[in-house]
């Protein structure tokens, strides 16, 4: 073992966790170089200072100081308190949670028995699109010689508020039958 | 939080403090383990956080002090440590092992601490020693058998053993306090430090080495 080696083990040869062979082997180097034998020396000595330093001392005013920040700390954050009472709204809430989860699996059998029903069947509706009645021309109010004739002195307004349904179709028709190049 | 509660903590607080637990009660908590005592603390016995605070206050603080050489800058973060705890301790897991939690949150703040003073450079390190004066030592009485070379000897060497852990590197430091002053095994090192168990062991043998390299000259 060299010397690197004993130093980059030398935990685990303070602890006793090498195998075996590693510690006959390390505790051989030790007997042979003097340099690592005076480290772990040191090593084990100053260990020893270490484990019997005394306790660092707290000031007497250590306790009363952590009371009143504890005090403080109760009254701007009380999440520990809040936390331990039980808050009346949350249990109204797990209740109504509760009481709909109950609904949920009463309805829940009937539910599924309204989608096995059989699938009604009904007529289908045939929807048919309705056509003006069919009039001759000459039936026209505005075709008779009496309305021609009355046309040229002006409409009367009463007649013109009887016409005024039928004016967009008969008028249409009225114009497209005459002027008919076949005709 | 209405005012008659703010009010009402506050009492309580002070009352705990003016009227300290029974004997009986105290001697009863102490004989429970953490768990346990935070078990009780959690459902409002404000006793076994006390409790609590008397098992781990010596421990933190040397701790604390040695990680960030301050003992006075140490007491603050000690009892910040302890109002973390008393706030968030429905947080923690009652399976893992409540020291290992409280040294980890003990851990954070003295990591904070170091970095916010390594971007402040006023902040001088090693004022441990200055600040731990003998007047503020507990009171020892004078031990005949020593002779007064020997004693300034053994202060010196504690001084030297001081100094020596101060000068170790942060991340070092915190690894060789806790294993060599607190005790405390590999596994649970690694879970407070957050590193795995082989960075524990090559971290605390490297502090060792440099540790040895420091002091060497005073133990001669």
């Amino acid at each position: 073992m060299t010397c690197r080696e004993f130093r980059a083990r030398h935990l685990d040869y303070s602890d006793r966790t090498l195998s075996t062979a590693r510690h006959a082997a390390a505790q051989a180097h030790l007997d042979a170089c003097a340099a690592c034998a005076r480290f772990d020396t040191i090593v084990r000595r100053g260990l020893l200072l270490v484990h019997n330093l005394p306790p660092v001392p707290s000031t007497p005013d250590f306790h009363p100081r952590l009371t009143a920040r504890l005090a403080r700390a109760r009254s701007a954050a009380p999440t520990l308190e809040r936390a331990r009472r039980p808050r009346p709204l949350a249990i109204v809430a797990a209740a109504s949670l509760a009481f709909a989860a109950g609904l949920l699996i009463a309805v829940g059998p009937r539910g599924r028995q309204m989608t096995s029903l059989p699938a009604l069947t009904l007529a289908p509706v045939v929807a048919v699109a309705s056509r003006p009645p069919e009039r001759s021309p000459e039936r026209l109010p505005m075709m008779r010689p009496d309305f021609m004739a009355g046309a040229s002195a002006g409409i009367p307004l009463w007649s013109a508020a009887a016409l005024i349904d039928e004016a967009p179709v008969r008028f249409v028709s009225a114009q497209m039958s005459p002027f008919s190049p076949r005709r | 939080m209405p005012n008659s509660a703010v009010s009402r903590s506050v009492e309580s607080a002070e009352q705990l403090h003016a009227h300290p637990p029974t004997p009986s009660r105290r001697e009863w908590l102490a004989t429970l383990d953490d768990n346990a005592l935070v078990a009780a603390f959690s459902i409002g016995d404000e006793r076994a956080f006390e409790t609590l605070v008397g098992r781990y206050q010596t421990r933190l603080l040397n701790f604390i002090c040695r990680t960030i050489g301050d003992r006075e800058r140490g007491e603050d973060l000690v009892q910040e440590v302890f109002i973390r705890v008393y706030r968030h301790v429905h947080r923690f897991d009652r399976t893992k092992k409540f020291s290992t939690w409280i040294y980890t949150i003990a851990s954070n703040l003295a990591k904070n601490e170091l970095r916010n003073r390594s971007r402040n450079p006023l902040v001088l390190f090693q004022t441990l020693q200055q600040k731990w004066d003998d007047d503020e030592r507990p009171l020892q009485f004078e031990d005949h058998r020593s002779r007064p070379d020997d004693m300034y000897r053994r202060r010196y060497l504690r001084e030297m053993v001081e100094v020596a852990i101060a000068r170790l590197p942060e991340h070092h430091r915190q690894v060789f306090v806790l294993r060599e002053l607190e005790g405390k095994p590999y596994e649970e090192i690694a879970q407070i430090t957050g590193c795995n168990l082989g960075t524990v062991k090559s971290r605390l043998n490297r502090a060792r080495a440099a540790f040895a390299t420091i002091i060497e000259p005073a133990i001669d």
